[in-house]
């Protein structure tokens, strides 16, 4: 059961999605958005990232190969900066052990990423404090499933289940989504 | 030491602003007018909430000088800085004012006595607050 904490997240979650839907129709809000998680995002990263290692800016220089660079990670924590080099940030994630991801996606991708974002977003774990890369091909998989039911109300729940043998998957918008897990079956289908 | 930490009882960020003479929410009229500066607004008060108030920078948050606890959450958006004034009270930060800077210029010009006079009516219950919808 979920406490009321956790009924209120998932409430204003609820509500930041709806309104995000609506503020997207504005080509404006939308371009402005994406450019704002760009931009925004890797600031907040590298601060939140170089805090947990507890460096110093002229530190996270001096791991990039010249202490002189300090400016410009200072420019780079800067959120309104935002002129970002793909070939830095590579040599950043290096620095930091973590993944970088530079591609274009769908706004539905983007929306997902923002909604359930929280602080281990905006502080990814090392190569070798991430965790949820040692569990992975081994039992705990989380599934995600969303629907709308017929008063289209956006419904979505993450479950986590013990997988005891390769699992099939049918999975479309509009049918449903199948898989058998620690002997039972169960399956969600999308509400007409 | 990190010069933005202030206030640092007040858990994450949880925002309400007073209510104009329309009815409505002061800032959300206000950013009413920019779908661009709301997008980047929402998406900066995101990445705040997301991470401990002790670790936000001045850049993105901070007290302003002389103003009696007034601060502001700062954001760019096109050629100019975009701020939203407010202070903290029982565990949320009431926004009291938007306004626009470029260079040496404040629009609107008085912006921060505007903030404090506002401020006043709260505590003097002559302002309504409501939450502020994303």
């Amino acid at each position: 059961m979920k406490s009321n904490k956790e009924r209120g997240k998932s409430l204003s979650t609820e509500n930041k999605l709806t309104g995000l839907l609506s503020e997207l129709q504005d080509r404006g809000y939308r371009e402005a958005y994406v450019e704002a998680h760009a931009k925004d995002t890797i600031a907040f990263q590298l601060r939140q990232m170089r805090l947990a290692e507890n460096w110093e800016q002229k530190d996270v220089a001096a791991k990039l190969g010249n202490p002189k660079l300090q400016p410009m990670i200072s420019r780079y924590e800067n959120p309104d900066y935002g002129k970002y080099s793909v070939t830095t940030l590579l040599e950043l994630a290096k620095v930091f052990d973590v993944a970088l991801v530079v591609r274009f996606a769908k706004f539905s991708e983007l929306l997902r990423w923002d909604l359930h974002k929280d602080s281990e977003t905006l502080q990814p774990a090392t190569f070798g404090r991430d965790v949820e890369l040692a569990n992975m091909g081994t039992e705990t998989w989380m599934w995600r499933y969303e629907a709308r039911t017929q008063i289209d109300a956006p419904i979505s729940m993450t479950i986590p289940l013990t997988v005891t043998e390769p699992v099939t998957t049918v999975y479309t918008r509009d049918a449903q989504a199948e898989f058998t897990a620690t002997g039972s079956t169960a399956s969600f289908a999308r509400a007409a | 030491m990190n010069s933005a930490v202030q206030a640092d009882n007040v858990p994450s960020l949880r925002l309400r602003e007073i209510v104009g003479a329309n009815g409505v929410g002061v800032i959300t009229d206000w950013l009413s007018r920019d779908g661009g500066a709301r997008a980047k607004f929402h998406v900066r008060i995101g990445n705040l909430r997301s991470v401990p108030r002790t670790s936000w920078n001045k850049k993105q948050f901070h007290k302003l000088k002389d103003a009696d606890g007034i601060c502001e959450i700062k954001w760019k958006s096109g050629d100019r800085q975009w701020c939203a004034l407010g202070y903290d009270k029982d565990g949320y930060f009431v926004m009291l004012l938007g306004c626009t800077h470029k260079e040496d210029v404040y629009d609107p010009k008085n912006c921060i006595q505007t903030a404090r006079t506002r401020r006043d009516e709260v505590q003097q219950g002559k302002r309504q607050i409501i939450e502020y919808r994303e």
